[in-house]
């Protein structure tokens, strides 16, 4: 499983504590969801969403995500 | 994993240093254990030594110090409280402790490894005792069934939070604020 967890965290100028404070678990688990070392249950997942307020697809995915700026600018081009 | 630190001091977190410690440990009770067997020139124990209470000693000690330093470094709640306001199925995954998701799930999978270990070595344990006993063997007496459980006690006591050492990543390092807003003007 993939996830913009980092990403997202980054942008938002949270550290790995304060998430985990805001989603009432252990930092650490914040970091191995980052490394991709643990894949969250459904409940965690969609909590994760709520509080970024993305789909879970936008967080969360099977398959490698393309960089979001090449998302975002790399389609203009086409 | 709730404590990184040993002692308050060594850093254990790399797995490869949690390893080391875990090895280092079982060494120290495998000496220990070797000093009781051997202790008498090199001769096994013999029918009517007493080694019941040396037994006990050795469980009471070396489980109380295995345990004290795999616990300061785990410290998790040894066994989830049922909360008789969840069904069975929300209980398995999340009982009345301070753990999260993954926690749980680690220590679960632990307790599990563990039982299985147990299981396996009492069960080969009860059928050399019983290969043993018809072959009328001299050595066999109620102190070797007693050595011989005492790895069973100290895997039952010490394994899990053995194993969670053992298979834990590299643990996320806390990173903070400031620190993510020096990564990022870089």
């Amino acid at each position: 499983m993939y996830n913009r967890i980092s990403v997202l965290r980054a942008e938002r100028g949270l550290s790995r504590q304060a998430l985990a404070e805001a989603l009432g678990i252990n930092y650490q688990t914040i970091g191995y969801l980052e490394r991709g070392d643990y894949n969250p249950s459904l409940e965690l997942a969609f909590r994760i969403s709520e509080f970024f307020r993305l789909p879970v697809e936008a967080i969360f995915s099977r398959t490698p995500f393309r960089p979001l700026s090449e998302q975002v600018y790399g389609s203009k081009g086409a | 994993m709730r404590n990184s630190k040993l002692f308050g001091v060594i850093s254990m977190v790399q797995r490869s240093r949690r390893r080391y410690l875990v090895i280092g440990v079982y060494l120290f009770l495998a000496a220990l254990m070797s000093l009781v067997i051997f202790r008498k020139g090199g001769a096994l124990f013999r029918p009517g030594d007493s080694l019941g209470p040396v037994n006990l000693i050795f469980v009471i000690l070396f489980t109380g110090i295995a345990r004290g330093i795999f616990g300061s470094l785990v410290q998790q709640a040894t066994f989830p409280e049922p909360d008789p306001d969840q069904n069975l199925s929300l209980r398995q995954h999340y009982p009345s402790s301070d753990s999260d998701e993954r926690e749980v799930a680690v220590r679960n999978w632990a307790y599990y490894a563990a039982f299985r270990f147990v299981a396996i070595y009492l069960v080969l344990l009860w059928i050399a005792f019983a290969v043993l006993i018809d072959a009328k063997t001299p050595w066999l007496s109620v102190n070797t069934c007693g050595l011989l459980l005492f790895p069973v006690v100290t895997a039952a006591i010490t394994l899990p939070q053995a194993l969670i050492l053992w298979t834990e990543p590299d643990l996320p390092e806390p990173d903070t604020a400031e620190s993510l807003l020096s990564a990022a003007s870089r």
